[in-house]
């Protein structure tokens, strides 16, 4: 008996250890147990603390694909750039530190991409995409301070890059100071590939005006900025919508304020505008749900109403505008959730119709189709004839089993070409040039009923 | 075999046997710092291997292949279950569902008990890491004289009383476990109960007093037996030299150490934003192999 | 005349934490190439006077010394431990705590290593130690490999290769059987002779060693009662039972009939007796014990084979044991003697044949029997005496318990940690803790090995009164005497086989089958010899042949 105990014990150590080399291999037994689909990758991110799903602001990270060598660039919340293959493989990694990545932008060559993180320093960094070393950095705590006694931290909050490399970023910072004022501090900076500040506007001073947006047309030889000031004060020195800027002086050329409508008391653009490719047009859109096509003189050529602000129940309702492209197939606008004007947060008794849809126009301002979805889209990527939207939260419905997911949708004429599922909200998403491969970054959220969903990944979505 | 048999070092006339005392507590270090350092399973699973084959070449008798086989499962699955049913961090993926969450009264109690696929790598790495330390230990034990460690020891400026404690704890090791069958014995005799696992278990605690009573008067008799026979003049005038062959290569290992744990120095490192570009090759092999 | 090798004036050492000395005044003078056997009982300092002797006491514990330990005018205390290693060389009682290495050379030759002698004289040395002990060739051999005696003699080879001039042995023969006993002896013998190394030995065993001993000194309480002549000794501090001594069968048959003179050598008995006494030389007849008719262990053709081992270790073993009887099981180590124990016990199963214990199977019965294992000290596990006799006995009366404990000299002891009492005292705690469960059979292996006199008497006791109470014990022993004493019968094992069953006159009076059994000869078999008288193996026996001649002599 014993040595029919001692026996076993061998053959148990045989089949553990043939059992381990199962498992630390690379062909695992995990497949086994997958549902996933097989034309996706996922990634880990990391740990990040994870976020009320009806939370304002909510977990975010950026995304670029890099055609020239078909790999991925991701910044997460942890300030971590990664850089993937096409495979998913992770080729490097490297930590800027404590700051949450909230924009990204590559240089036209793919040579560098641009980072900017929301920080105690506020820091925007360029880094070589092929090794991943950090060529230079700037801290825009020197554009619109850091002093913590006045919260909030500073941030790069969007970068556009010119076809030769200038790199132009919005640094913003919300004031919250101890008499209770509220404030901004907003600067607009332009900076050459190697990183020295070409211009900086205003020169001497910093914007008081939320600036949220800019992008930039060497065809044109302007540089757009765009104001998202919800409230207005007397006395403010930048009250506009857009400022448009000289490329290369960066000194004011024109602003422009756009017609207020009820109950707004002020138009604010936070996720637009956006030059067309030969720089003759700017599309738009504004928080109050409008959309707005311009020439580059600053000229509003037609205006459409995405969703009309809507009083129910004595609450003023509207879904929100936020993205304007100019495609080859016309003007791209898209909203996001509905909102309780008085206060962002209330829930609302209805859904507007026009939320989380994406609306085609043609040149003329004619409506060609309208695709809504379940979800906010958080961001969308264009591609040869389609575009790619990370389907995030619906706050309002709470749909958790099937609104989330990236979305791959004909541009001619908004059909739905293609759908990829997630668990939990996608918060951003590229695609590449030829429309085959989607990469998009799923967050994890805790439900009001305190189940987690999703997590904190990268998926790189096939499309055939 | 009896019990003190099975913790006696061979008469065993191998390789491993004539190795310098050095050489193998420097082997014995050396792989310790690598099994703590190294993270990968794949890596952690070949160095288990490695040591496994070297109880081949040292030509462990099946009976304390069947004995460490013991050891080394109960540590291997051990970790694993409890990896895999109580793993925490995430991303965890359950692939089997034990308890589930709507399950009466236990479900609710605990939020469902699942299978975590995470977990069992997981454990898969802890384990294997006590398995190699513990098959490598096991190695050394069978196949040194203690006093080649105590040499060992003392050559490294070692305390004389701590390296004779060390040692002499492998010496004992076979005195204790036969003392400890005479124990059971004497339990199993007292209380009337059956020799089985379960006699065993339940009178464990009872073990402990006459072993450490006998332990205690041991070490007395045989401090007074070294100390009259001059084990603090040992000096390391005439130890013998490490012999050149096991000097060079504890020396590649060395060198095999410092570039493992460099690397993985290097790796955090660039994760904390030290990262350097020309050492992406590195942070890439250290990712794969580390 | 000796020239003085150490001398020991007026020593007194008190132990830290203790109140009283355990050293009180002691004064002894130790000369070159003297035999001198260190008695007394358990407690008395004989250990202390040891470390004082080797120098390892001051530094040792802290406690309080006085008085002067010189060699040659040179005050020793200042020597350390190693300057007095090489003086003194020290060989402790059980060889397995205080061999160090793995192989016979690296042992012997770890004091030299240490010494930092080169390794080829180390090597020259080590063998011709081993040789001188006996253990030549060994060189390489492992030392768990080696049997006791064999470890014994490599400890004493350990501190023999420094050319000590002095050996101490502190009951170096308490675990060996007869035979293992005079071989060693010899050997010391031989290297008083002619090596001229001075030998102390600290043992019980006075009775058996007394006749390679010129001197004997007795301790008493710290204090050295006897210092001289061992043949002078008998009459000072010979029947003092709080002394200890267990006396030469020689001693104790001049005492039993008054003779003249109190003598350990047996001619000199002899021509005493037949001097001084008058000789019955008719048969007398034994009184047999009074037949019971109860089985309580029998053994059919019991056979048992190791696993993994070609041949028995038993074969064929046959026999009863009856209620209320004493039977004692001889032979060599190695003849099976534990085995048989063991199966027995139900701690091994048997090969074959069949083992019946109070008329059923064994696995069945053995909560029925006491085991007395060989190492009792390894059977106490509670943290009291009183914890200890309870231990998984529950039920039995107290009142009972009590009685016990005082018949076992243990009830002032009943809070008391056992494994902190003396040797004595843990046996009887052991012994206790099994009588207190009421057995059928109580099986004791070696009950007496390195016990003292006092010991030894409350264990006889404690089997009479057993025994009396129809308990049945089977006792293993190396001790003829103690056999003859106690024993109803006697069981001969050699080889695995009952080579001889009878009353101890039968068994032990038999000189062929003793040496076949390796047991020594009772010196009163020589004495019955001498005597033309029959076979005697006891006192009793003798002094029914033997009658006080003279009157008025006590």
């Amino acid at each position: 008996m014993k040595n029919i105990k001692g026996i076993i014990a061998l053959v148990v150590l045989i089949v553990t250890w043939v059992f381990l080399f199962w498992i630390t291999g690379d062909r695992t037994p995990w497949q086994f147990f997958s549902h996933k689909n097989t034309e996706e990758l996922t990634v880990y991110l990391g740990d990040i603390p994870i976020q009320n799903y009806d939370r304002m602001g909510f977990t975010k990270g950026v995304v670029r694909y890099v055609a020239k060598n078909n790999s991925w660039i991701v910044g997460t919340e942890r300030g971590e750039l990664f850089c993937f293959d096409g495979k998913g493989k992770q080729v490097w990694k490297r930590s800027l530190g404590i700051g949450k990545l909230v924009t990204i932008a590559l240089s036209k060559t793919e040579e560098l991409v641009y980072v900017g993180e929301q920080s105690p320093t506020g820091q925007l960094f360029a880094v070589n995409t092929e090794s991943g070393d950090l060529v230079w950095k700037y801290a825009t705590k020197d554009l619109v301070g850091a002093d913590p006694g006045s919260r909030s931290y500073p941030s790069v909050v969007h970068i556009a890059v010119d076809n030769e490399d200038n790199v132009y970023i919005t640094a913003y910072r919300y004031l919250l100071n101890k008499d209770g004022s509220r404030g901004y501090n907003g600067k607009i900076c332009s900076f050459s590939k190697e990183g020295a500040i070409n211009w900086q506007f205003p020169e001497k001073e910093v914007m008081d005006t939320w600036v949220n947006w800019c992008d930039v047309s060497n065809s044109a030889g302007e540089v757009v900025v765009a104001t998202s000031a919800y409230e207005t004060r007397p006395g403010m020195k930048y009250p506009k919508t857009m400022y448009f800027l000289n490329i290369k002086t960066g000194k004011l050329r024109y602003s422009l304020s756009l017609p207020i409508v009820e109950p707004f008391e002020n138009t604010v653009m936070r996720g637009s505008p956006n030059y067309s490719s030969d720089g003759k047009y700017l599309a738009g859109s504004s928080s109050d749900g409008r959309a707005f096509f311009l020439n580059s003189s600053g000229e509003v050529l037609w205006t459409r109403e995405l969703s009309l602000p809507q009083q129910i129940e004595g609450a003023w309702l509207n879904a929100s505008g936020r993205d304007g492209f100019v495609v080859p197939e016309g003007v791209i606008f898209t909203t996001i959730n509905t909102f309780n004007r008085e206060n962002w947060q209330l829930p609302t008794p209805v859904l507007h119709p026009g939320n989380n849809s994406l609306f085609l126009f043609d040149f003329a301002g004619n409506f060609k189709y309208k695709y809504k979805a379940d979800g906010t889209m958080e961001e969308i990527a264009f591609a040869k004839g389609i575009v790619a939207c990370a389907i995030g939260r619906n706050v309002r419905t709470h749909d958790y089993n099937h609104a989330h997911g990236a979305i791959l949708l004909k541009l001619a004429d908004g059909s739905l070409l293609k759908r990829f599922a997630t668990e939990g909200p996608v918060q951003a998403i590229d695609i590449s040039p030829d429309g085959k491969h989607i990469g998009g970054i799923e967050a994890p959220a805790v439900t009001p009923e305190g189940k987690v969903i999703g997590a904190y990944r990268f998926h790189i979505w096939e499309y055939k | 075999m009896s019990v003190r048999q099975l913790w006696e070092g061979t008469d065993g006339d191998n390789q491993i046997m004539h190795l310098d005392g050095r050489s193998k507590l420097f082997f014995l270090f050396s792989i310790a710092i690598l099994a703590i350092t190294i993270d990968n399973p794949r890596t952690l699973f070949l160095l288990f291997s490695g040591t496994l084959l070297l109880h081949f070449f040292a030509k462990t008798s099946i009976y304390k292949w069947q004995v460490m086989a013991l050891l080394l499962l109960l540590g291997l699955w051990g970790s694993m279950v409890s990896q895999a049913l109580f793993f925490a961090q995430t991303p965890r993926t359950p692939i089997f569902v034990l308890i589930s969450p709507t399950f009466p009264i236990l479900g609710p109690l605990t939020n469902g008990l699942f299978v975590y696929q995470e977990g069992i790598l997981y454990g898969a790495i802890q384990g294997l890491r006590s398995s190699i330390m513990l098959s490598l230990g096991l190695l050394i034990c069978w196949n040194s004289d203690p006093r080649q460690l105590l040499k060992a020891l003392m050559a490294w400026h070692l305390s004389p009383q701590v390296a004779f404690m060390l040692v002499t704890a492998l010496r004992f090791l076979p005195v204790l476990a036969s003392e400890t069958g005479e124990v059971i014995t004497a339990l199993r005799l007292r209380s009337n109960s059956k020799i089985g696992r379960q006699s065993i278990c339940r009178h464990l605690p009872y073990v402990v007093n006459p072993l450490l009573a006998r332990c205690l008067r041991r070490a007395q008799t045989l401090a007074l037996s070294v100390v009259s026979r001059g084990f603090f003049l040992a000096s390391n005038k005439n130890l013998k030299t490490w012999p050149v062959k096991e000097f060079t290569s504890c020396l590649v290992l060395a060198l095999v150490v410092l570039a493992t744990v460099g690397s993985k120095v290097a790796y955090l490192a660039s994760e904390q934003g030290f990262y350097v570009g020309f050492l992406r090759y590195l942070y890439d092999w250290t990712k794969l192999y580390l | 005349m000796r020239s003085n090798m150490l001398s020991i004036k007026n020593v007194s050492y008190c132990y830290s934490g203790r109140n009283i000395p355990t050293l009180k005044n002691i004064s002894i003078d130790i000369n070159k190439q003297e035999m001198i056997l260190i008695a007394g009982r358990t407690g008395c300092g004989k250990s202390t006077l040891i470390k004082v002797i080797n120098g390892l006491l001051i530094g040792n514990g802290g406690g309080k010394f006085s008085g002067e330990v010189t060699s040659k005018g040179f005050d020793i205390l200042t020597l350390t431990p190693e300057e007095m290693g090489l003086l003194v060389g020290t060989v402790y009682q059980s060889p397995d705590d205080q061999l160090f290495a793995m192989t016979v050379e690296d042992e012997v030759g770890f004091v030299l290593e240490n010494h930092g002698i080169a390794s080829e004289i180390i090597k020259e040395e080590v063998a011709r130690t081993l040789k001188r002990v006996g253990l030549a060739g060994f060189e390489k051999r492992s030392i768990h490999a080696l049997s006791g005696g064999q470890r014994q003699r490599l400890a004493l080879a350990s501190v023999l290769i420094n050319k000590p001039q002095i050996l101490i042995l502190d009951e170096p023969v308490s675990q060996m059987n007869p035979v293992g006993v005079k071989e060693f002896l010899g050997l010391l013998k031989e290297l008083n002779e002619v090596d001229g190394i001075t030998i102390i030995v600290v043992e019980h065993r006075v009775h058996e060693l007394a006749k390679y001993f010129p001197r004997l000194v007795v301790m008493y309480e710290g204090k050295i009662i006897y210092d001289g002549d061992i043949n002078k000794a008998w009459g000072k501090v010979g029947d003092e039972i709080k002394y200890g001594l267990r006396e030469p069968q020689n001693v104790k048959l001049c005492r039993k009939l008054a003779l003249s003179r109190l003598t350990n050598e047996t001619d000199e008995v002899i021509s005493l007796i037949r001097d001084e006494c008058c000789i019955d030389t008719i048969k007398s007849e034994c009184e047999a014990k009074e037949a019971v008719s109860k089985v309580v262990l029998e053994a059919k053709d019991v056979c048992y084979c190791y696993p993994g081992t070609k041949q028995n270790t038993l074969h064929n073993v046959n026999f009863t044991l009856a209620q209320g009887e004493t039977v004692a099981l001889m032979g060599y180590n190695g003849s099976g003697k534990s085995t048989l124990f063991n199966l027995i016990a139900g701690l091994t199963n048997l090969t074959s044949g069949e083992l019946t214990l109070l008329g059923g199977k064994v696995a069945d019965n053995a909560h029925q029997l006491g085991f007395l294992r060989q190492d009792p000290d390894l059977m106490l596990l509670a943290d009291t005496v009183t914890g200890e006799i309870h231990w998984h006995n529950k039920k039995t009366d107290e009142s009972q318990i009590i009685e016990l404990m005082k018949r076992l000299d243990l009830a002032d002891k009943a809070n008391d940690f056992p494994l902190a009492l003396s040797k004595g005292q843990r046996l009887r705690v052991v012994l206790a803790a099994l009588l207190a469960r009421q057995p059928k059979l109580l099986l004791l292996d070696e009950p007496t090995t390195g016990q003292d006199q006092q010991s030894m008497l409350d264990i006889k006791n404690i089997i009479s009164d057993y025994t009396a109470s129809e308990g049945t014990v089977f006792f293993c022993t190396h001790d003829v005497e103690l056999a003859a004493e106690i024993a109803d019968r006697v069981f001969l094992m050699v080889d695995g086989t009952l080579l001889k069953t009878g009353t101890p006159h039968e068994v032990l009076g038999d000189k062929d089958l003793l040496l076949k059994g390796g047991l020594s000869l009772p010196p009163l078999l020589r004495i019955s010899e001498g005597l033309k008288i029959e076979k005697c193996v006891t006192l009793e026996e003798v002094a029914r042949h033997v009658s006080k001649a003279i009157v008025g002599r006590n």
